[in-house]
């Protein structure tokens, strides 16, 4: 079959088009774009209500969620995305504006074999609460980064999970850059053989903002891999509060595991708080988990000051270090430019 | 004097037999205001301590059971005896206790101990000290060393500043209340300035009632410049009906001070061990736990280090042990409150045969703390498919100038460890204790040499049979 070039957009815009309806309700406007090729994008009108999104699989529990207590509940606008072997593996998603109180649930099944590199955006003017649903059949390869650089007054809450089947590979890149408030859940359930799952993050926070996130990995299949690590810069008096789980499950032998999160305090009014957990339930097991929090080196500075960079460009270098391992893993240049470019006008 | 069981053959039955004491008063179980009152009366304890017992006991009532860790809903305190009084009352020379205290305090080892040279032995049979000794020279030198009823008595100026005021206040947690109000015996440290130590304190601790609690209240007080090491052991005997351990440990190091405390608890399976530890340290002050936990089925121990004058510096080394149907959840707390402070704290814990070990901690650095630094590392071990480790590690931090770095590992013994040791004649029994040994060394390292015995020799009996 031969590709086609769609640009489908989720608020009835692109009605024609295969996998849209006109019948969409258009709950909340110019809601977000897809960009791909030869993905399916079909709107969910059943899913309207929090109790709804929390009846489909793997949801349970989600009206728990403090974050999607009732005034955040309706309306909804859920779709579902539908990712094959032909899809072009580049798709964007642009989550540009959300009525206030409005809330986007998005449920992707990515086929067995298939590789996508998925960008969320969310770059609302005000609040966004988006709850992604993923679920990967196996042997797929699903790269799904999230940056949340909302307008700075702005923020946003986000649930995200996947679950994923035997000899699958998920890796989220959770960027937590800007808004006042964000609170970002991720939640990886690696339920086949071989199921590997990542979960990189970044979180940046400046004058009084505030950054909750929480990774979690569950291993509930024997012999998967986890890999867990986030790099936080906070200045001001902005705040930020990491929690990290792996659990593996009893009979879930020949795991491995590992976490870690190191913070950058820039200043003396900020604060970090963390929580990283490992909950063991099989002796036949690798885990490991480390945190650091640390200020600026003044040798290094004053190291690279000595070769002739000012002040502020030896921080900036400073700063840049600290988070490339992960800029320099995410998967899109646009993407490595945009967060790049962020730190480069952040200052701190 | 020999020890009636030597020293090098251990068995389980010389920890969980009990003696036939026969108690001299026991209280009714449950706790009342009227029990409160008739162990204060017994005790002829001042107004202010019976007051202060009253208090806590009314917000005891009124304070619900943690809502985190482990399971306590088994633990039926109204059926819990809150004052035992054994027969003998405090002597100062070993001939003169009577004859079946002594006993289980020779199965244990202790006049053994004591003769190699511990500077003073306290034992507490369940709730009151009947032999404390200290070396002359010591006294000599302003050195006290008492059961703490006869602190409340001698010492009265300086237990009322100190005793559950500032440190562990009365208020603190539900367990602490409980203490507050039913606290009976312990031993009270206090060393003058400047004066040095050489040689361990030490006091052994025992359970021998049946449902019996034990409220044991240790204050150490290093005045400025100070220098003491104290060691404590603590076990009971096993019935089948469950047992609370609820003592309090406060230790107070002043300026430039060093304390060194060390704990073997190694209560019966079914013991609940709701324990609160906690040192306040001043100025260029020293603070280091060493800490082993063996047995009761269930845990609850952080010891926590308030580091409160700059300079000052905490050291906590612990293991926990979880054999079938315990629960550990042990940790450390460390709280920086001012400047150049330092904490480390290394942990290692070793579930087999279904038991769980946690590691909870807590580490604070407060705005005032520049320039501190902090250092966490906890390893578990798991031998079997049963057990299970958790690992709950919180870090706040509220300064920048400060480093702080956690790190943890689970795992199992290696294979290629266990191959090579079988490789060379040993059994897969004896290669997994060594690989065990091999694992707390750093701990074991760190204890007096009778203790270091007393550990390894309880981490084989309790590995014992566990393998195969």
């Amino acid at each position: 079959m031969k590709p086609k070039k769609n640009t489908l957009r989720a608020d009835g815009a692109n009605a024609g088009l295969p996998g849209a309806k006109r019948s969409a309700p258009p709950l909340v406007a110019d809601l977000f774009s897809v960009s791909s090729t030869n993905c399916e994008l079909k709107p969910l009108p059943e899913v309207s209500t929090v109790a709804a999104a929390a009846a489909r699989p793997g949801m349970a529990g989600l009206e728990a969620q403090p974050m999607f207590s009732q005034r955040l509940a309706p309306p909804i606008a859920a779709y579902a995305l539908r990712i094959t072997r032909e899809t072009l593996p580049a798709i964007d998603l642009d989550i540009r504006q959300v009525k206030a109180g409005g809330l986007i649930y998005l449920e992707i099944t990515a086929e067995t074999g298939s590789t996508a590199n998925i960008w969320e955006k969310i770059t609302a003017a005000g609040w966004a609460a988006v709850i992604v649903n993923l679920r990967l059949e196996s042997q797929c390869r699903i790269t799904y980064a999230a940056s949340q650089t909302a307008a700075p007054e702005a923020g946003s809450w986000a649930l995200r999970q996947a679950n994923v089947a035997a000899g699958a590979e998920m890796t989220w890149f959770d960027l937590a850059l800007q808004g006042s408030l964000t609170a970002s859940e991720i939640t990886t359930y690696l339920t086949g053989e071989r199921a590997r799952g990542a979960i990189y993050g970044i979180f940046s926070g400046s004058g009084d903002e505030v950054r909750h996130l929480n990774h979690r990995v569950e291993h509930l299949a024997s012999r998967t891999e986890s890999n867990l690590l986030t790099r936080g810069v906070l200045g001001g008096r902005s705040r930020a509060d990491y929690r990290s789980l792996i659990r593996i499950a009893p009979d879930a032998p020949g795991c491995r595991g590992q976490e870690r999160e190191d913070t950058l305090l820039l200043s003396p009014q900020a604060r970090i708080e963390s929580l990283p957990e490992l909950e063991i339930r099989h002796h036949d097991v690798a885990c490991s988990h480390a945190v650091t929090a640390t200020r600026l080196d003044p040798e290094r500075l004053f190291y690279l000051q000595s070769r002739g960079l000012d002040a502020s460009a030896a921080r900036e270098l400073l700063v840049r270090g600290h988070i490339f391992a992960i800029l320099d893993a995410l998967p899109r240049p646009g993407l490595r430019r945009s967060v790049s470019e962020f730190f480069l006008s952040r200052s701190h | 004097m020999k020890p009636a069981t030597p020293i090098t053959t251990p068995s389980r039955v010389l920890y969980d037999e009990p003696d036939d004491g026969r108690p001299r008063f026991c209280a009714a179980p449950g706790l009342s205001a009227s029990v409160v009152r008739r162990i204060s009366a017994q005790k002829n304890e001042p107004d202010w301590m019976l007051n202060k017992r009253l208090r806590a006991l009314e917000l005891f009532v009124k304070t619900p059971l943690p809502n985190w860790g482990p399971d306590l809903s088994k633990l039926n305190l109204d059926e819990i005896v809150y004052f035992v009084q054994p027969e003998a009352a405090e002597s100062k020379s070993w001939a003169e206790v009577p004859a079946d205290i002594r006993r289980t305090f020779d199965r244990l080892g202790i006049p053994e101990a004591e003769k190699k040279v511990l500077a003073g032995v306290g034992a507490q049979y369940d709730s009151e000290v009947v032999y404390h000794n200290i070396q002359a020279d010591l006294a000599r030198r302003g050195v006290i060393f008492c059961n703490f009823d006869t602190a409340v008595r001698e010492h009265a100026e300086i237990v009322k500043k100190y005793f559950m005021t500032q440190c562990v206040p009365v208020n603190d947690h539900k367990f602490a209340m409980l203490h507050a109000a039913v606290w009976s015996g312990g031993t009270f440290i206090y060393v003058p300035k400047d004066v040095r130590v050489e040689l361990p304190l030490q006091a052994y601790f025992r359970l021998n009632a049946r449902q019996g609690g034990q409220f044991e209240h240790t204050l150490i007080i290093a005045d400025e410049g100070a220098e003491v090491q104290y060691i404590e052991g603590c076990s009971a005997p096993r019935y089948d009906v469950s047992s609370l351990h609820a003592g309090c440990v406060e230790i107070f190091v002043h300026r430039g001070a060093r304390v060194r405390y060390y704990s073997i608890e190694n209560w019966s399976k079914n013991t609940y061990n709701l324990n609160t530890k906690r040192a306040l340290v001043d100025e260029a002050g020293i603070i280091e736990w060493v800490s082993g936990n063996m047995g009761s089925g269930v845990t609850m121990l952080y010891p926590a280090s308030i580091l409160r004058g700059r300079g000052a510096r905490s050291d906590s080394l612990g293991v926990a042990f979880a054999g079938p149907g315990q629960h550990q959840d042990t940790g450390a707390k460390a709280i920086h409150a001012a400047p150049d402070t330092k904490s480390t704290i290394r942990a290692k814990s070793i579930s087999t045969g279904g038991g769980v070990c946690s590691y909870r901690g807590l580490v604070r650095v407060g705005s005032h703390a520049r320039n501190s630094a902090v250092s966490v590392s906890c390893d578990a071990l798991l031998i079997d498919d049963a057990s299970v480790s958790t690992t709950h590690p919180c870090m706040k931090i509220a300064a920048n100038e400060v480093d702080v770095a956690h790190e943890a590992r689970v795992g199992k013994i290696g294979e290629e460890e266990l191959f090579y040791l079988q490789s060379r004649g040993l059994s897969e029994e004896q290669a997994i204790q060594l690989a065990v040994a091999g694992f707390i060394e750093p701990i074991v390292k760190a204890l007096p040499l009778e203790y270091a015995l007393e550990l390894n020799r309880l981490i084989e009996l309790e590995m014992d049979g566990s393998v195969g």
